[in-house]
């Protein structure tokens, strides 16, 4: 028997073995080559450029966040020091080497906090600390320290082409004590602030879906196990978003999220909740706009998880249940002591399908924001188009597409070794 | 028991189910209200946007458009070619747009569908440009939009999207149901792996390879055809329903099918006459989710296509509906209605085959 079996098993695989092995897996390594190449659309001849599309540092950015300017033994010491700062100066004297120290003069002290090549940039930095920055006490081991620290616009002390004569002049620059941080620049997606940001914002979304989805999917679920009258029409209702192509519904919510005719926005006007002026701009700030891509994706997705979830209560033998409502146990004991375990195993298979779906979309990204406002919304897939398709950076393109990969192969490990424990 | 009683489990299941069922369809019952409502009551922000109102909330007059000469036509005397009361048909959504009335030898079309209720330039008076000379009292609710349709590429996209659904079909069929048969059934070295790696590549979404794959569909000179999309939407039909096949192939009793290699059938004999009549519900399903799987394909779809008349419906509605910034919110609703027809009837009749494949494509 097996020896005839076979030839015919191989002959029947084969078609689908060979297009897969095309279409897949052909695709999958060019990826792979195009991301360490200088792909770019229209240019037909690729070289290998090792691993510039991924990282490739061209400068350092020497960043300041706060200075030390004085230390006090005493507090009070600190605190008038503190107080002297709206009559201080800034003064750039001549120092050895043709540089410039910029001084800070507090309360009768003379301060010199950094030394650059020349008196403009050296009293125009001293003087940014000044106004700039937050003053403020604080201890530091057996000082007070006074200390001057900026939120959002850190002072740039410099750019640097490598890392050693960066640290010889930040030792040479920087007279007090500072928390300095170093900015990569560069061409690699990596030194990409964007790029960045879409890891998070895939990350973001990811999660964010997820959770939402379980939270709506299992009480779905365990409401449509009910028996009741016009539960097959019910179900088949709740399954429709997930039928519809993505791309046509998303339309829909578009024309919902609409900041001036949207009906979430007129419903909160009339509803005298929000005022006409403050309704949000679903697609136009950046935090509504990850709000809204949420929504869609687990309105969209949140069937699915019901469905498996419901295949895996119908599974429960009525018996099991019954026994423990004669045991005396009420509802909650039931579901998270026997329901729970039970569903458990279905539920992991759904939730890592889910987030497979979720962690590598790009329609419902694409068609509600397109990554926008200024690309504060995209994720892996949309910024791979947006590189590799729309600006022809095609090696860039994958490079991004292929990021994706390590955490789905997390994944489809972690499903496999679930499945070799069922099957 | 009371009648209460007995009703009392269908009537909560059904209160506590309404929230879920209302989130789930509000879009689609947003999109259908706005695909048949009139511009004038779509953006009239005073009146309840839940339902259809026929009058403007400040005036109380009945939604209408005044009909306004073009700048560029020159001063003449006018003829009107339909009478007061007479209903009038939006000459874009028309394929030969009959005129409401003409000034000297040039036309005017009605600018909305309705009724043209006043006339205020009588027939051979002299019409002046950017005079007023009547009124048409706007038709609520109304299906413009859906005859607008006429006037773009939509019903091309459609057949676009159903030809290519229709052709992944085949060749899904044609790979899947032996390649799920061997993998199942017949016994040989490697078939576990290959079962295994046949669910990896199901698992290598679009978005991974649409870049690579946009230079490959160059190099084979199929891209902005619609052989790109039949080619590459395979990617993921065959092997997911090669997966969802299995299943139901393990399900046939294995007696079945050695009895009727006992009979003296060859083994493609007992296929053919035994083990697929078995399996049809399990290759429907297998048909219905290939065909469903590609008609909500988007990112090749974009990738591949540049011409606006080889597009498929989801990214010629969403790409090309669109002009600039500015949204025709009847017509893109109407399209989105229409576009998403074809699969809401596959899936009304096929409701429980789909929900099994969605269960056993995830789970088995």
């Amino acid at each position: 028997m097996f020896e005839r079996e076979a030839p015919l098993g191989y002959a029947l695989v084969l078609p689908a073995v060979l297009y897969l092995g095309v279409f897949i897996a052909y695709p999958f390594l060019m990826s792979v080559w195009m991301s360490f190449s200088d792909a770019q659309a229209g240019n037909q001849k690729w070289t290998w450029t090792g691993w510039a599309n991924y990282s490739k540092v061209e400068a350092y950015d020497v960043l300041a966040n706060s200075f030390h300017v004085a230390q006090f033994k005493e507090k009070k010491d600190a605190e008038a020091f503190l107080a002297a700062r709206d009559k201080a100066t800034v003064t750039a004297e001549p120092a050895e080497g043709g540089k410039f120290k910029g001084v800070l003069h507090v309360a009768g002290k003379d301060v010199p906090v950094l030394q650059l090549d020349n008196d403009g940039d050296a009293s125009f930095a001293v003087q940014t600390i000044l106004s700039d920055f937050d003053w403020s006490v604080a201890k530091s081991g057996t000082t007070w320290d006074v200390v001057a620290k900026t939120k959002d616009t850190p002072l740039t002390l410099g750019e640097f082409q490598d890392r050693k004569t960066m640290k010889d002049a930040i030792k040479n620059e920087v007279l007090v004590e500072a928390d300095t941080t170093i900015q990569e620049k560069g061409t690699g997606v990596l030194q990409d602030p964007n790029f960045v940001r879409a890891v998070k914002n895939t990350f973001q979304y990811t999660f964010g879906t997820e959770l939402l989805k379980l939270l709506i999917g299992v009480p779905c679920a365990l409401l449509l196990n009910r028996k009741f009258a016009g539960r097959r029409i019910l179900r088949g209702l709740v399954v429709i978003p997930w039928v519809i192509p993505i791309a046509i519904s998303a339309q829909g919510w578009l024309w919902i999220f609409d900041s001036t005719y949207g009906v979430i926005n007129w419903a909160l006007v009339h509803s005298h909740l929000v005022s006409p002026g403050q309704v949000p701009n679903f697609r136009g700030d950046k935090d509504w706009a990850m709000f809204s891509l949420i929504l869609v994706n687990v309105w969209r997705g949140f069937p699915f998880t019901a469905i498996i979830i419901l295949a895996g209560l119908t599974a429960i033998p009525d018996e099991i249940i019954e026994r423990a409502r004669l045991d005396g146990a009420n509802a909650f004991q039931r579901f998270f002591y026997i329901i729970a375990p039970m569903v458990r195993p279905i539920l992991m298979v759904s939730l890592l399908f889910s987030v497979i779906f979720s962690f590598t979309d790009f329609n419902t990204i694409w068609i509600i924001t397109r990554g926008g406002p200024y690309d504060q919304t995209q994720v892996l897939s949309t910024y791979a188009y947006q590189l590799g398709i729309n600006a022809g950076y095609l090696g860039k393109g994958a490079a991004i597409s292929l990021f994706m990969f390590p955490i789905m192969a997390v994944m489809v490990l972690a499903m496999l070794q679930f499945l070799r424990r069922e099957v | 028991m009371g009648f209460w009683h007995r009703i009392r489990g269908h009537v909560t299941s059904w209160a506590f189910l309404v929230p879920f069922l209302a989130f789930a369809l509000f879009p689609f019952y947003w999109a259908i209200i706005t695909s048949f409502k009139a511009d004038a009551n779509l953006y009239d922000l005073r009146r309840n946007p839940f339902w259809f109102a026929k009058t403007d909330a400040v005036t109380h007059q009945p939604y209408h458009k005044d009909i306004i000469v073009p700048a560029s036509y020159p001063a003449a005397p006018i003829h009107w070619e339909i009478k007061q009361g007479d209903h009038t048909t939006r000459s874009d959504s028309e394929a030969n747009p009959k005129p409401i009335a003409r000034i000297g030898d040039q036309v005017v079309y009605s600018p909305v569908d309705g009724t043209l209720s006043q006339i205020e330039v009588p027939e051979g008076s002299t019409a002046r440009p950017v005079d007023v000379i009547g009124t048409i009292e706007v038709e609520n609710p109304t299906v413009t939009h859906y005859k607008f349709l006429a006037s773009t590429p939509f019903y091309r996209w459609m057949q676009v999207s159903l030809l290519t659904g229709l052709a992944v079909v085949i060749l899904t069929v044609l790979i899947a149901v032996p390649a799920a048969y061997a993998l199942a059934r017949l016994k040989f070295h490697g078939n576990r792996v290959i079962g295994i790696a046949i669910f990896l590549t199901y698992l290598i979404p679009p978005t991974i390879l649409f870049i690579p794959f946009s230079q490959f569909v160059g190099a084979l000179h199929v891209d902005n055809t619609i052989w790109s999309l039949i080619l590459s939407y395979p990617t993921f039909t065959i092997p997911f329903c090669t997966w969802l096949l299995m299943g139901f192939f393990r399900s046939v009793p294995k007696e079945i099918e050695e009895r009727a290699l006992l009979d003296g059938a060859t083994r493609m004999q007992m296929l053919r006459l035994v083990v697929i009549p078995v399996v049809l519900p399990g290759i429907l399903t297998a048909a219905i989710f290939a065909f469903t799987l590609s008609f909500q394909e988007y990112v090749y779809g974009l990738t591949f296509i540049s011409s606006t008349a080889n597009r498929t419906l989801p990214v010629g509605i969403s790409v090309e509906m669109v002009r600039g910034d500015v949204y025709f919110w009847g017509p893109l609703m109407a399209s989105a209605v229409l576009g998403s027809l074809p699969v809401v009837i596959v899936y009304g009749l096929s409701l429980d085959y789909f929900i099994s494949g969605m269960t056993t494509g995830a789970v088995k």
